[in-house]
């Protein structure tokens, strides 16, 4: 059983009250967040307080009591929200996010919030101007990013679950480098609604936790149709936490894109692991597929046009003007908003705006964004029709298992490819879901991941739960 | 049209301009050799064919578009807003709320406004 699960169950049986439980997890936040630094803020006063509401008022909703951290780029009312850029510094979030009005009213406790890359951009947490998250496992290696603060916190016991936001696989990555269950869910699926935009058309807000179980119980409380943002669905919730109670591997027919089992694609022992998965699958029923998405080859070349020219527009509103830091000296309006971004931007975040308004200006918007959105619609296509063969699609998530904490800062285009096996999911708005299969000879964790057609988080839930009873890990808790 | 690899027009001075982004010298020679390498690995987008229609209509092109369908969903009624809540209205911030975040206020007390320098040439 996940923590989050066992957790429930203890604060219902009355085993501990939820004061008890919040004040043992900001005990190891105390312990353990210096060394990790997944938390940028610990709401300790708030939290407590929660509690003791939610210990008089008694239970209430499917996560009463359950503490968990949110990341730095989603709104909670009053609290500070700075999407880990210095430009956003002492930014007071006016509104809730819906995901988080939703938590709250499911009885949840926020704990703090997360470490990330800076506006969601990076794949390992090491573009933030507040230091870098360290991976529980290994602590000079990365968690992944952006969330890895949300990762990293959920590994190390600093909470039983979290929320990130994954663009281009900011949550199935880092869930792979820190052995979690992470899931990204179908576009439309989950409101971004108080969510600080990265890329528009790409933005998903996600759970993280030990297992599929715990992801789901967390995903009923968020998904669903949003009035406040119309680009979300008014297709039913599913059933997530029945899903994972009835997930069966037997009948399945899974697909394996033949695109994302070249060899030399991932480290050997990716590969060994992730053919002794494709095994147990079939042991267990499922009839393995071979598939194919051409398209999907280009799939880093299209997320860093359409991700960046997304990024370029949204970040234009960070001007100095009406919140966040301004500059102190300037000579001009103009002035005024240059230096502001120039000096509260990162490295990345001005590398990616600077992509992003090339790939969109004046005789350069047919060859590289309209290009790029007309391979994104091709991509799309093959995913819809190989779900007309498949129920899911199985695939590795990262091409390496964590990597050392500076390795590919200087070569960003080798930190982008980190990114070639998720990016396509959130091109084409699918679900995905990132679970642990294994760990190579260092014990760093390896995670695959399967991705299922437009509002099938239940499917995908199911068969991870499904394979979690078939091939059961055994989890350390770390520090 | 320019092509994907095209990039003797990519000039970081001018695009940081764009971006109302101001570089160190420093920034932009390394910047410059990091956007080479980017724009030459985007240039295999050049391998696919792309009419003036297409890209004309990929103005349009949205990722849920296909799912309406799929879902059998009236995109009509995911537009509408549910009356019946009244979540909607605490949407809009009043004037003293979002100036809380303002970097710099001015003006009369009860009317303040967010101060910016003069952009009017006396």
């Amino acid at each position: 059983m996940g923590r989050l699960s066992e957790l429930k169950e203890n604060l219902l049986a009355k085993k501990l009250s939820c004061v008890e439980a919040t004040q043992s997890f900001l005990a190891a936040i105390e312990k353990l967040n210096p060394k990790l630094n997944a938390y940028l803020e610990v709401f300790t006063e708030r939290a407590l307080e929660r509690a003791k509401k939610l210990d008089t008022n008694g239970p209430s909703g499917r996560l009463w009591g359950v503490p968990l951290g949110i990341k730095d780029m989603i709104s909670i009312q009053g609290e500070e929200l700075n999407a880990s850029s210095k430009i956003l510094k002492g930014y007071i979030a006016p509104r809730s996010a819906t995901v988080t009005e939703r938590l709250a009213k499911e009885g949840a406790i926020f704990l703090g919030r997360t470490n990330c890359d800076e506006f969601a951009m990076g794949s390992s947490n090491e573009n933030t101007p507040y230091g870098v998250v360290a991976n529980p496992y290994d602590h000079s290696r990365t968690a992944g990013g952006s969330s890895g603060g949300s990762a990293a916190c959920v590994r190390a016991n600093m909470a039983v679950g979290s929320l990130g936001t994954d663009t281009g696989g900011s949550i199935r990555l880092p869930a792979a480098f820190c052995g979690l269950v992470g899931l990204k869910p179908t576009y439309g699926r989950v409101s971004r609604s108080g969510v600080i935009a990265f890329a528009s058309s790409l933005d998903q807000v996600g759970p993280f936790a030990d297992d599929a179980l715990d992801c789901a119980e967390i995903l009923q409380a968020i998904a669903g149709n949003d009035a406040r943002d119309a680009t979300t669905m008014p297709v039913p919730v599913a059933d997530y936490v029945g899903a994972c109670q009835r997930g069966q591997l037997k009948g399945l027919k899974i697909g394996l894109p033949k695109e994302y089992f070249l060899p030399n694609g991932m480290s050997p022992e990716i590969e060994k692991t992730t053919q002794t998965t494709i095994d147990l699958l079939k042991k267990e029923g499922a009839e393995l597929v071979e598939i194919t998405l051409p398209h999907t080859k280009y799939g880093i070349a299209v997320y860093y046009l359409v991700a960046t020219a997304e990024a370029a527009s949204n970040l234009s509103r960070y001007d100095g003007i009406r919140y966040g830091a301004r500059a102190k000296t300037f000579a001009s309006m103009k002035d005024l908003i240059v230096k502001t971004r120039s000096e509260g931007f990162g490295t990345e975040v001005k590398r990616r705006i600077m992509l992003g308004t090339f790939a969109l200006s004046s005789g350069y918007y047919d060859a590289f964004y309209a290009k790029a959105q007309f391979v994104r619609s091709k991509m799309q296509a093959e995913f819809l029709e190989a779900f007309k063969k498949v129920d899911l699609i199985f695939a590795p998530v990262s091409p390496s298992t964590a990597f050392k904490i500076g390795e590919k800062m200087n070569d960003p285009l080798q930190m982008y490819l980190s990114d070639i096996y998720t990016v396509c999911v959130n091109l084409a708005g699918m679900p995905g879901a990132s679970f642990p299969i294994g760990h190579d000879s260092a014990g760093l964790p390896i995670g695959a991941q399967f991705i299922g057609s437009p509002f099938s988080e239940a499917k995908i839930l199911g068969a991870v739960a499904a394979y979690e009873r078939a091939a059961p890990l055994t989890r350390k808790v770390l520090g | 049209m320019a092509k994907a690899d095209e990039n003797e027009g990519f000039s970081v001075e001018k695009v940081a301009n764009l971006a109302y982004l101001e570089l160190s010298t420093a920034e932009i020679k390394t910047f410059g050799e990091q956007f080479q390498n980017i724009l030459k690995y985007v240039g295999q987008l050049n391998e696919v064919a792309m009419s003036p229609q297409e890209a004309k209509s990929m103005g349009a092109f949205h990722i849920t578009s296909a799912f309406y369908d799929l879902m059998n969903v009236d995109p009509q009624t995911s537009l509408r807003i549910e009356e019946s809540s009244g979540d909607v209205e605490k949407l809009n911030l009043t004037n003293e709320e979002a100036l809380k975040n303002a970097p710099q206020t001015g003006g009369i007390p009860g009317e303040l406004l967010y101060e910016v320098p003069s952009i009017i040439e006396r």
